[in-house]
């Protein structure tokens, strides 16, 4: 087997937004994608994957990361070719129903 | 290929029925009559055309006429009634009930020539249409397949006038004269468990894929039917000329679920689903003598599959969604198989096919029908001749044809089924079965229909009993090995969600459970506990503990991390502004971090009861925010930050003195590059959310500080001496000079020559020698002439 250097993957940041800031109203996000995990450690093991972290790209809170629309397709693959195996809730569809 | 011909199914045919009483008016007076003979017997004779439909009309109303009907009819129309009252709908396809009407009463031979017109095999029903029992469903009045336009308009079904159902009983009609067979030799039956394996696969597949896509031109849609196919495991029929059907086959179990209603076709929306009308679960669930019924009626009217496609034969599948001869041929030959003498008997394959031929052969053909030639003065010897070659032409083109589809169907689809049994005779030198008998299932799908009802009664007892019973056992290794006679169609279809099936015989089936199919059976609505406790149930020992152990890892670690797609979240300020809210209880939620509430409401549900700032939706693009400077500061536009720029400006750039300025540094890009972005990602991000251009000069400075060698390039800040000259001309001809050339560096304009740095001394003095007037002071262009003003 050829030896080479492994492939780089993009890896993330996700910070962490500030705990308060300036805001005239509430304001609404709709149709974000989050993904919420039950423990601090497993979003840090996330953040760490080579594969799943660049897709967080901020965290709400210690153990929810928000992932952009369009890493949003195949957010749920790379968790699954991770080992992970993530309870998929989406909204719309529960709205639909 | 133009697009598909649809027809109505009959469920949608039995809602529209033709109202019968409007269509008497455009009715000749001769066939009204003949019509209402039916009703009042010889006095229609009597009647006027007004009169006549004056007494169709009140006759179809009134129920004690319709009670006195049974006098009137004929024993051809006594059992047309029959047949659609076993059918339990008002409707019927036109070619199945053809068929079996021609089965039922072959068409007598002309009385003074002997031979059997070339009367079309809908001779039975058109005679039931024009006694007016029986109406196109198309609203048309000629008979079937009288002429060349019905023939391209052809009508699907047929429809009883009124509910006849009341008047007409089951009765057994004659049975077939066939000749039982006493010995047999390697008899082989198919398990209804097997069978019920591979339907309770095919719903659980079907129910994981949703829904089948179709082309515009309502075809299947080759990627669902890969989905399919790798979700059954089971290899796609392959292109056949004329070789039989393989069993099982993806095509042949859509085409009988949608044939038993329990999937629907919506060609308008382009999908087939699962009918919310059938709940298939319960279907499966029923006794298999009950079930065979459904599947049996299912495989009579099934399309776009066939048993084999004999020489001689046509079929175009993607031409017509109607059902064809093979319906009609499928319809005689289940009749036949209610007619045999003795239901528990073994027959010849061969001797059945024989007696189809008899009775409808003449009349029916798969493809070209043989006829009889002669010519209007042609001498007793040539008619003679004639009739032999035509008889020679019928029995060879039925031998070819309507034979080999018979053999065909008996191997394959009725033996798959479950509902014959095969066998071959001793001292047969052929492998092949030539012998069948109905099963049991057989007996209670096609025979016993004629003479018992079609429910059982409490004494009956099902082949599979349903309910919970051990029928598995699950092994250290996560195998799981399931009794097929012992499984129940919820227990088989339960391991079909939760395992994966690694292989399956008649007695037997083992899957594998895995991490993958434990997930996905989660995904699909099975709870946690429902499934241990399912599995253990089932499992005639106890759960390993090793499994048991594993399955409940497997559980909880789903529980531990959730994707929420489509999330609706509201931002506060801060932690107080929030639990205010939460207080008050105007919203309700999940409070996520200091300031953020998760929130299942629809939108129009949180505006009404609360005051927003605004809305900010992640599906579309994201918003352009930031101004981005020459110099690399990024400026986020306020009241215009949503929550993931931050993040993306994080990767790559630096935070400034506030939150809303950042700074795209050399030191930032590397930083970045070292987490493996590249300086297109940098710079496709930034195109994405600025609200400008993003400035060309920082583009390339990111391409340099992220190592890239080609862009910016290199540059250069020098001296070089410049050649100016007077003209355009002038330059050229320096340059053309061959002893002159090797003093120059490059042109760089149409007066300017670069020369090289240590040959000034060189080149000046040898253009001073040729004349050329050399200065030290730069020549610039001459001023314009100023404007003239009046």
């Amino acid at each position: 087997m050829k030896k080479g250097k492994p492939a780089t993957a993009v890896t993330a940041s996700a910070p962490l937004l500030p705990a308060e800031i300036e805001l005239t109203a509430p304001m609404l996000h709709a149709n974000l994608t989050l993904v919420e995990t039950a423990d601090a450690d497993l979003m840090e093991e996330l953040l760490a994957d080579l594969r799943v972290g660049p897709l967080l790209v901020a965290r709400l809170s210690e153990c929810v990361a928000v992932v952009p629309a369009d890493k949003s397709p195949e957010l749920h693959r790379w968790l699954l070719k991770a080992g992970h195996t993530p309870r998929v809730l989406d909204e719309k569809q529960r709205n639909d129903q | 290929m133009s697009r598909l011909t649809v027809y109505p199914t009959l469920d949608e045919y039995e809602r529209q029925l033709p109202d019968f009483a409007d269509r008497l008016a455009i009715i000749s007076s001769d066939k009204l009559k003949k019509m209402a003979r039916v009703w009042v017997g010889k006095d229609a004779y009597k009647l006027n055309k007004e009169s006549a439909i004056q007494t169709l009309k009140r006759s179809l109303r009134d129920p004690k006429a319709i009670r006195q009907l049974a006098e009137n009819l004929t024993a051809v129309e006594r059992d047309g009634l029959m047949l659609m009252k076993l059918r339990g709908r008002r409707v019927a396809y036109i070619e199945e009930l053809a068929a079996e009407l021609v089965m039922l009463h072959p068409i007598p031979p002309h009385p003074k020539t002997g031979y059997r017109a070339p009367v079309s095999h809908y001779e039975r029903l058109n005679e039931m249409l024009e006694r007016g029992l029986l109406i196109r469903c198309d609203r048309r009045n000629e008979g079937i397949g009288n002429s060349y336009y019905s023939y391209y308009n052809s009508c699907e079904a047929v429809a009883m006038v009124a509910d006849f159902f009341q008047i007409i009983k089951i009765t057994p009609p004659s049975a077939l004269r066939l000749s039982t067979i006493t010995e047999t030799v390697a008899a082989v039956s198919r398990r209804p468990s097997e069978l019920l394996l591979e339907l309770t696969s095919f719903a659980q597949a079907f129910d994981r894929l949703g829904s089948l896509s179709l082309t515009a031109k309502g075809l299947y849609a080759n990627p669902s039917i890969a989905k399919l196919n790798k979700l059954l495991g089971w290899s796609r029929a392959e292109e056949r000329d004329h070789q039989p059907a393989k069993l099982p086959s993806l095509e042949f179990y859509l085409q009988l679920f949608l044939a038993a209603n329990l999937l629907k076709a919506n060609y308008s929306s382009r999908a087939i689903t699962a009918n919310p009308e059938h709940d298939i679960s319960s279907v499966l669930e029923e006794p298999f003598p009950i079930q065979a019924r459904l599947w049996a009626q299912a495989y009579r009217s099934l399309n776009r599959w066939v048993e084999c496609i004999p020489h001689g034969a046509s079929f175009y599948p993607n031409e017509s969604l109607g059902r064809t001869k093979f319906n009609g041929i499928r319809a005689a030959l289940l009749l036949s198989l209610g007619l045999l003498p003795d239901p528990a008997a073994w027959y010849r394959i061969a001797d059945l096919s024989e007696l189809m031929r008899d009775r409808i052969g003449r009349h029916f053909a798969l493809g070209y029908k043989a006829s009889y030639h002669a010519s209007w003065n042609a001498t007793p010897e040539k008619q003679a001749e004639a009739l032999v070659k035509y008889e020679t032409e019928f029995l060879a083109n039925w031998q070819q044809r309507e034979h080999v589809w018979i053999e065909q169907a008996f191997r394959g689809p009725l033996f798959h089924l479950c509902l014959v049994e095969l066998a071959q005779e001793p001292k047969s030198k052929s492998q092949t079965p030539t012998l069948f008998r109905l099963s049991e299932a057989g007996r209670a799908a096609l025979y016993d229909i004629f003479r018992q009802p079609a429910k059982p009664d409490g004494n009956a007892t099902p082949t599979i009993q349903s309910g919970r019973q051990t029928c598995w056992i699950v092994q250290p290794n996560f195998e799981v090995i399931v009794y097929l006679d012992q499984a129940s169609p919820r227990q088989l279809g339960f391991m079909e969600r939760i395992g994966t099936r690694q292989k399956s015989d008649a007695t037997i089936a083992v899957y594998r459970l895995t991490r993958e199919s434990i997930y996905f059976a989660l995904e699909n609505g099975i709870a946690g506990e429902q499934l241990l406790q399912t599995l253990e149930s089932g499992s005639q020992h106890s759960l390993p503990p090793g499994v048991e152990r594993t399955l409940s890892d497997w559980t909880a670690r789903r529980d531990r991390l959730t994707v929420r797609f489509n999330a609706r979240v509201i931002e506060f300020s801060n932690f107080a502004e929030r639990d205010a809210i939460i207080k008050k209880n105007k919203i309700k939620g999940i409070a996520i971090g200091e300031r953020f509430l998760l929130v299942e409401e629809k939108e129009q549900a949180i505006t009404r009861s609360l005051h927003l700032g605004g809305t900010i939706n992640y599906q579309s693009q994201p918003r352009g925010s930031l101004v981005v400077n020459d110099d690399g500061t990024v400026l986020i536009m306020p009241g215009l930050q949503d929550l993931l720029v931050i993040g993306e400006l994080s990767a790559f750039a630096e935070p400034g003195s506030d939150i809303a300025i950042w700074r795209i540094t050399r030191k930032s890009v590397q930083a970045a590059r070292d987490r493996g972005w590249t300086a297109e990602d940098i710079i496709n991000r930034l195109n994405r959310r600025t609200t400008t251009l993003l400035p060309s000069f920082l583009k390339f400075a990111i391409k340099a500080w992220w190592g890239n060698k080609t862009a910016p390039g290199p540059t250069s800040i020098a001296t070089p001496p410049l050649l100016q000259t007077s003209t355009a001309e002038v330059a050229d001809a320096i340059i053309e000079c061959s002893f002159v050339n090797p003093y120059l560096l490059a042109r760089i304009g149409t007066c300017a020559i670069l020369i090289k740095p240590d040959s000034v001394k060189a080149l000046g003095k040898l253009l001073d020698e040729y004349g050329f007037a050399v200065g030290k002071e730069v020549l610039l262009p001459a001023a314009p002439p100023p404007e003239k003003t009046k």
